[in-house]
């Protein structure tokens, strides 16, 4: 079980944003999506937990099917993104915690609306967060947070639910290089843990310390597709190209 | 203006001040639970409420409180169906009416004030809680709106304000408020400049206590933001 897509596409308007997107991502990969910015990466991000719904194509993931079509349902579509996400954690590049929440509230809020019991959310919130080094800000409201600690704040969260996947969109761009390592060292650290990761970035040096598989996109299309090795020996001019710039 | 006569019209106006404060704060629970309920069914877009709720935000909005105030209270009795409904004891109430038309007016204005708030609410906020598994609804009641109501606070503490000083029409209605026990002390002593001073301080004291414990919920309801 991991994660497959078949002939994935999306266009906005009469824009088209992602062409016959097809690729297999196996267990406990973590998978870097590189591209300049337009490429399509962070969209085909998104439709992995269905923030976007694709216009086309299939999909499995977390145990989950799912195929996609003119005909595709909304509401029955919507019911399914719920339970879906709840395996598919999110990191997003702003962090998006809910600033009006302190920390340990950010971190119990999912588990409880789903049913958890608020003492075992607040015991599990508090392992995470001596997990990611933040015990100490446990009561803190996010806005007193650095953008390092605020998004060590977010993965937690999104530990929360015991994810199978867990993707990230952009986890540096908002960070200076200094901190860049620190989420280095967390999304290693989880990769040992046996989840599935995949990292949305434009940045080669960090994708290259993190990565386990690359997929390279241009124009919404795959153009290199396979593991790290590639980094070391691309198989297309595009690529080669992209990991010099 | 002496000191005497203004020992002797305190005691008078103040035995108008519990219906003015009952007033106040049946219409502002009331108008705040109906603005949160058309809050909810404005953002979600239930199809056919949501053109209810706009209708009654434009005739409440768009009208002059007085007025509202005369139709509920008046206008009923237009209506032989309506005199014989199990309605009429409460629509023959001047109390109720003037509860109803107070409670409609500020939940027409609260309700804009906390759409307007729902929409200002960064969309990240909504991508974090949709992304963790809720529907749009347990997103919008757990997460959103305790953030937009945080933000929208200052701004309804005018209205929570506003509406205080809107009970002063409900004499009209032959309420007798802090303003209909000033009339009546008007119409006897003809000693207006007295007497509407003296009911114009009362309001004010009331509108500083106001502000006063709207700063305090403030300063609680927004610490996470300073």
């Amino acid at each position: 079980m991991g994660i497959e897509v078949q002939g994935l596409s999306k266009a906005f308007g009469s824009t088209t944003v992602l062409k016959d997107i097809s690729f297999f991502i196996p267990r406990g990969e973590t998978t870097v999506l590189l591209g300049a910015s337009g490429a399509g990466k962070s969209t085909l991000m998104r439709m992995l937990n269905l923030l976007e719904t694709p216009d086309t194509g299939t999909m499995k993931i977390a145990g989950m099917n799912f195929s996609f079509s003119e005909k595709t349902d909304e509401k029955q579509l919507n019911k399914q993104a719920s339970s879906l996400r709840r395996k598919v954690g999110m990191v997003f590049q702003q962090y998006n915690l809910w600033p009006h929440m302190t920390v340990l509230q950010n971190l119990i809020e999912a588990p409880i609306v789903q049913g958890t019991p608020k003492q075992d959310a607040i015991i599990r919130a508090k392992e995470l967060l001596d997990r990611v080094g933040l015990t100490d800000k446990t009561n803190a409201w996010p806005s007193s947070l650095s953008g390092g600690q605020q998004q060590r704040v977010a993965i937690a969260r999104a530990l929360m639910l015991s994810p199978d996947v867990l993707l990230f969109d952009e986890p540096t761009a908002a960070l200076d290089p200094a901190i860049t390592n620190q989420v280095v060292e967390v999304i290693k650290e989880l990769s040992q843990s046996g989840i599935t990761q995949v990292v949305v970035t434009h940045e080669v040096e960090f994708a290259r310390k993190i990565a386990s598989r690359v997929i390279y996109l241009e124009n919404g299309e795959i153009v290199e597709d396979g593991t790290a090795d590639h980094f070391k020996n691309p198989q297309t001019e595009a690529f080669k190209a992209y990991l010099e710039h | 203006m002496n000191f005497e006569a203004i020992m002797d019209y305190l005691p008078q106006l103040l035995r108008g001040l519990e219906t003015t404060l009952e007033l106040t704060f049946a219409s502002l629970f009331s108008g705040l639970a109906l603005a949160l309920l058309f809050t909810l069914i404005l953002v979600l877009r239930f199809k056919p409420l949501e053109w209810l709720v706009k209708t009654q935000i434009l005739l409440f909005t768009g009208t002059p409180l007085l007025v509202q105030i005369f139709l509920i209270y008046y206008g009923p009795t237009q209506f032989k169906g309506l005199q014989e409904s199990f309605l009429w004891p409460l629509l023959s109430e001047p109390w109720f009416c003037a509860l109803l038309a107070l409670a409609l007016n500020s939940a027409a204005y609260s309700t804009q004030l906390f759409k307007g708030a729902v929409d200002a609410v960064p969309v990240g906020d909504w991508e974090a809680a949709l992304a963790l598994g809720m529907s749009k609804r347990q997103a919008l009641t757990r997460i959103i709106l305790p953030h937009a109501i945080r933000r929208a606070l200052p701004a309804y503490g005018n209205e929570m304000i506003l509406v205080m000083k809107g009970t002063s029409l409900v004499s009209t209605i032959t309420l007798m408020d802090l303003m209909g026990y000033a009339d009546r002390l008007n119409a006897r002593t003809y000693d207006t400049l007295t007497v509407f001073a003296l009911a114009g301080l009362i309001y004010l004291i009331m509108t500083g206590i106001m502000t006063l414990i709207i700063r305090l919920m403030e300063k609680k309801a927004l610490a996470f933001s300073q």
